[in-house]
């Protein structure tokens, strides 16, 4: 029963939201057809339908105003126009510098960085992953002691199993065992390592450090300077371009 | 007169060729103005403002015919008078509501002093009426009942979709008819609401 009334009152108001689109003749075939379906049965809303159109007449009917006065523009609406013209050309050729300014700045700021990273990836050598173990992981003999540590924590039982003093000796004993059995092995790592770091002989402890120092020492590179105090300037001139454009807008009336 | 020649001369700073589409648009863009102001000076000022605007930027106007954008120009100066006017109330809105000077700028087309009568009470009830309306659904009743523009031209002008013009109107047209029919007793005779 509730929702036959809902659907009842939906279609008026469905209805009533069409009566001026139906009067202007602004409906749609079937919008047109379900409205006269509507009010061929809805005498409340044939009645909105008979004032809507009366409304619309007496609108119609509205008695029309002279105007009070001529508006016509005097010469000095020419001089003001064309003054108002030509900052608007000046506003859209600022624009134009200012994009084409973006362009070279990216350009040369990419050539820039572009050379700076292939700089820095040649003075850092062939050596693809250029990081070395740090030192904390390396065994070494007589480190074994701080090791022992974590072992010498053991549950009782398992440190009777495995006495603290053979748990401390293992790990060196088993690197002197290694080299003993394997040393050509081992002179060839010296070899390599010799090889890739002719300077100091000794693996370097923290390679992330080189890759910052040949970064800095790349950006030394006059071609790179040169390339990135062009972009600084023009970035300024741009950031000049942009403020005159915007004051010049906020001079313009309306 | 040939309005595409007269806005091509305007374009080029022809103040005269413009002030010849001036003459000829002057007329509808007060009587737009004055309906959604409701008083004479307002409208004035919005009619003056809405053609130098239309003439500062004559270049950038793209279309068949002037009409619709003149009166985008003329409904848009019309809201940054009612924008002014609601941060500054300078004038009791009695007195802009019902504007009786208005009623002496009325045609003349030699009508008889009953016709005159019944014109000035008519107009001075449905400029009350308009201005019960909110301001875009007095614009859009304005543009399409006493300018009689298209559903699709009062969309050009106001840039609303088709669906918003209609319901606007239907809701501005209602409203109307509502305040004539609780002041039926000021409308004139022939003009009562059954």
């Amino acid at each position: 029963m509730i929702s036959l009334m809902k659907r009842q009152h939906n279609s008026h108001q469905h209805t009533r939201d069409n009566l001026s689109a139906l009067l202007d003749g602004q409906l749609t075939t079937h919008e047109e057809a379900a409205t006269r379906a509507h009010l061929a049965g809805c005498a409340k809303c044939r009645l909105e339908l008979q004032t809507l159109e009366q409304m619309r007449a007496i609108l119609r009917e509205a008695p029309r105003l002279d105007a009070p006065r001529s508006f016509v523009l005097d010469a000095s609406a020419a001089e003001q126009r064309s003054w108002l013209v030509r900052q608007r050309q000046l506003v859209t050729r600022l624009y134009r510098a200012s994009s084409v300014l973006a362009a070279a700045i990216l350009l040369l700021a990419g050539v820039a960085g572009w050379r700076i990273n292939t700089l820095a990836n040649e003075s850092a050598g062939l050596v693809p992953m250029s990081y070395a173990i740090p030192a904390e992981d390396t065994w070494e003999e007589g480190t074994a002691d701080e090791e022992a540590p974590a072992m010498r924590s053991m549950p009782a039982d398992e440190q009777e199993a495995y006495p603290a003093a053979d748990l401390a000796k293992e790990p060196a004993s088993d690197l002197v065992a290694e080299e003993a059995a394997y040393p050509a092995a081992a002179d060839e790592t010296a070899a390599t390592l010799a090889k890739a770091y002719p300077s100091g002989g000794e693996a370097p402890s923290e390679g992330f450090g080189d890759i910052q120092q040949t970064r800095e020492s790349a950006l030394q590179d006059p071609l790179a300077r040169t390339l990135l105090t062009a972009a600084a300037i023009l970035a300024v001139i741009a950031a000049l371009l942009l403020a005159a454009v915007l004051w010049l807008r906020a001079r313009q009336p309306g | 007169m040939n309005e595409a020649a007269l806005i091509a001369q305007g374009v080029q700073g022809s103040v005269e060729a413009f002030n010849q589409l001036v003459l000829h648009y002057q007329q509808a863009a007060y009587n737009v103005a004055y309906r959604i102001l409701g008083d004479a000076d307002a409208a004035t000022d919005a009619t003056q403002d809405a053609f130098i605007r239309c003439y500062n930027a004559l270049d950038q106007f793209h279309g068949p015919t002037l009409r619709p954008w003149l009166l985008r120009i003329v409904t848009n100066c019309c809201y940054d008078q009612l924008r002014a006017r609601f941060r500054r109330p300078a004038t009791p809105i009695d007195d802009l509501v019902e504007d009786e000077e208005a009623s002496y700028l009325l045609r003349d087309d030699q009508p008889s002093p009953e016709q005159v009568l019944e014109q000035s009470d008519l107009n001075s009830l449905l400029q009350n009426a308009l201005a019960q309306l909110p301001p875009e659904q007095r614009a859009v009743v304005v543009l399409a009942d006493i300018e009689q523009m298209s559903y699709e031209e009062i969309a050009l002008v106001m840039s609303l979709a088709l669906g918003t013009v209609k319901s606007r109107l239907n809701r501005a047209r209602s409203k109307l008819r509502d305040y004539m029919l609780a002041h039926k007793e000021q409308l004139p005779d022939r003009y009562r609401l059954s």
